[in-house]
């Protein structure tokens, strides 16, 4: 009886270190004491991929680089049906897949006042006039109210643009694909509105790198009732540097300006001139503008 | 006698769980908390801030000043200075000057980041006089340039930080977004026991899962790794995931742990105990 006992027991006691191994290695592999099983399966399945747009992207900003000047821009944060941006061309100048390029025809200006307009089917729009073409030329002086410019020709493009989407934009984004290097714009603006001369002031440190300097010259009225001329002088330190004269009613010219006719490190005396007493719009005004690299 | 067996039967194996326990396990746990490892004070992660020696100088010498700009008319520059300035100002000049027009548009840009060495730092501003109304605006960046970063989630460790065997090799995961340019590359870059010296792991993304992946190779027991994740997307934004500085990290840990040693120690001696008092036959009243 005794020796059953004890042979029991030693059973009793072997298979509980049996089994206490076989749980022990259980739990070992399951833990990841060896090699582990997900790195296995999922490891030869993986890929390096760019998105669409990361690989497409660089022909498009050269197309603005080579068309655009100064432009206005924003990212709408969703994606665009160019068939509805492509309503509000005057002309369609380009279309790709991606996006579509036009013209957008501004209210109460002539056709060679458009703005372009790039619209991109991941959202972005940039509306600019071309490279080549003055800043000042997106000075719109028929917005010219309460002695303050309230939007500019850009500015009107893209709400046209954002309007036709459905979009209210809030935050818009200036940019001059000619100037790269260019990180400031300043529209300085001097107006008329009787018989006389009127003028402000500008001095440009030859510290800053300017790139540009140019300006807007706007006449509400150049003639009299009695079927004369008057004359609206744009100057520079006395010196015309533009004249409008009869030309109808209103006119604006624009222009670029020499580092000579506004050279660094001088005070300067820009005016606007008006001579005709009886103009029934008797807005007069005078822009200048810069693009310059501040350090 | 066969008590005398039963209690030795009990008492064995307890003893032998309890020796191992306290051999191993009090200290091994240290090693398995969330992969903090807490043994040695060189080891303890801290959170690190940094400042740099230039900002801590330039601090204590700037003074509050005052700069009138840009009044809606007749607006003039008025530089208060604190001794501490005397030199830079000295030395900044105007950029633009602007009087009496109706319409003016600029900003006063002044960020001097650096004001105690000299008015190199201090950029230019532009002062307006006299102006009805002022338009200025920045130019830039270009349309369709990327300038933010990839974003980089939390990564996800197999197996996790408390849990690492001897040799065995840890994957991490991790779900990596550019909205913009895409994503270029990933990189995991690992330390190990905080020596000088870090080991890069390409990152490959996976398309199935949509998530980077990388391996640690298996390193010997007792081992500290710590590890942080840099990506770069198509615009060359680089962006940095490292757990605020303090890295996610994991200590290696014995193959056997201690832990479980104990717990199976313990199971079976209770289960060799009930085993026996069942089998024993009772001994006949006498």
């Amino acid at each position: 009886m005794k020796v059953e006992n004890i042979k029991m027991k030693a059973g009793v006691f072997l298979v509980a270190i049996l089994a206490c191994g076989i749980l022990g290695i259980y739990l070992y592999n399951n833990t990841g004491g060896g090699n582990n099983k997900i790195l296995n399966e999922v490891g030869q399945t993986f890929l390096l991929v760019n998105p669409v747009f990361a690989q497409s992207a660089s022909s498009e900003t050269t197309f603005l680089q080579e068309e655009a000047g100064l432009s206005i821009y924003v990212n709408i944060g969703r994606s665009i049906d160019l068939a509805v941006a492509k309503t509000v061309y005057r002309t369609i100048e380009k279309e790709t897949s991606n996006y579509t390029v036009g013209s957008i025809a501004l209210p109460g200006l002539s056709e060679n006042e458009d703005v372009h307009c790039f619209v991109h089917k991941d959202g972005w729009i940039v509306t600019y006039y071309l490279k080549g073409e003055p800043i000042s030329k997106i000075v719109d002086w028929n917005l010219w109210s309460e002695n303050k410019l309230t939007k500019n020709k850009l500015q009107v493009g893209l709400e046209q643009m954002t309007n036709a989407l459905g979009v209210v934009v809030t935050s818009v984004k200036y940019y001059h694909f000619q100037y790269p290097n260019a990180n400031k714009c300043m529209i300085i603006i001097e107006t008329l509105d009787t018989v006389g001369e009127d003028s402000f002031n500008i001095t440009i440190t030859s510290e800053l790198a300017v790139y540009e300097r140019s300006w807007s010259h706007y006449a509400g009225d150049t003639t009299t009732a009695w079927g004369g001329t008057t004359n609206s002088y744009f100057k520079i330190d006395g010196n015309i540097i533009n004249s409008i004269s009869g030309e109808g009613n209103p006119v604006t010219k624009h222009g670029m300006l020499t580092v000579t006719q506004l050279p660094p490190n001088m005070a300067h005396i820009v005016s606007v001139y008006n001579d005709n007493a009886e103009s029934s719009k008797p807005l007069y005004g005078v822009c200048i503008a810069l693009a310059y690299q501040e350090p | 006698m066969n008590k005398l067996l039963l209690i030795c039967l009990c008492t064995i194996p307890l003893l032998v769980g309890a020796m191992v326990g306290l051999t191993f396990f009090s200290s091994k746990a240290k090693a398995q908390g969330n992969g903090i490892f807490v043994e040695g004070a060189d080891d303890v992660s801290t959170l690190i801030t940094e400042y740099s020696a230039d900002l801590i100088n330039v601090t204590k010498d700037v003074t509050p000043r005052v700069v009138l700009e840009y009044g809606d008319f007749n607006s003039k520059l008025d530089l208060n200075k604190s001794d501490g300035l005397n030199q830079a100002a000295s030395i900044v000049s105007e950029r633009i000057v602007v009087e009496y027009a109706d319409f003016v548009s600029t900003y006063g840009l002044q960020c001097s980041e650096n004001l105690t060495q000299t008015a190199t730092t201090v950029k230019p501003r532009i002062t307006v006089e006299y102006a009805d109304f002022i338009f200025s605006t920045d130019l830039g960046p270009k349309p369709m340039e990327d300038i933010t970063p990839p974003v980089i989630g939390i990564p996800i460790q197999d197996p996790p930080p408390d849990m690492v065997m001897p040799y065995q090799n840890v994957t991490v995961s991790v779900n990596i977004t550019d909205t913009e340019s895409g994503v270029k590359n990933a990189t995991l870059h690992y330390n190990i026991n905080n020596t000088a010296t870090w080991i890069d792991a390409v990152m490959s993304y996976n398309s199935t899962s949509g998530l980077y992946y990388s391996m640690i190779l298996g390193q010997s027991e007792e081992t500290y790794v710590k590890y942080k994740i840099v990506a770069y997307d198509n615009a060359e934004n680089m962006a940095v995931e490292n757990n605020a500085g303090q890295y996610y990290t994991y200590t290696v840990i014995p193959e056997f742990p201690s832990s479980l040693i104990l717990l199976l120690v313990m199971l079976l001696s209770v289960l060799a105990v009930v085993l026996a008092k069942r089998k024993l036959p009772r001994k006949p009243d006498t």
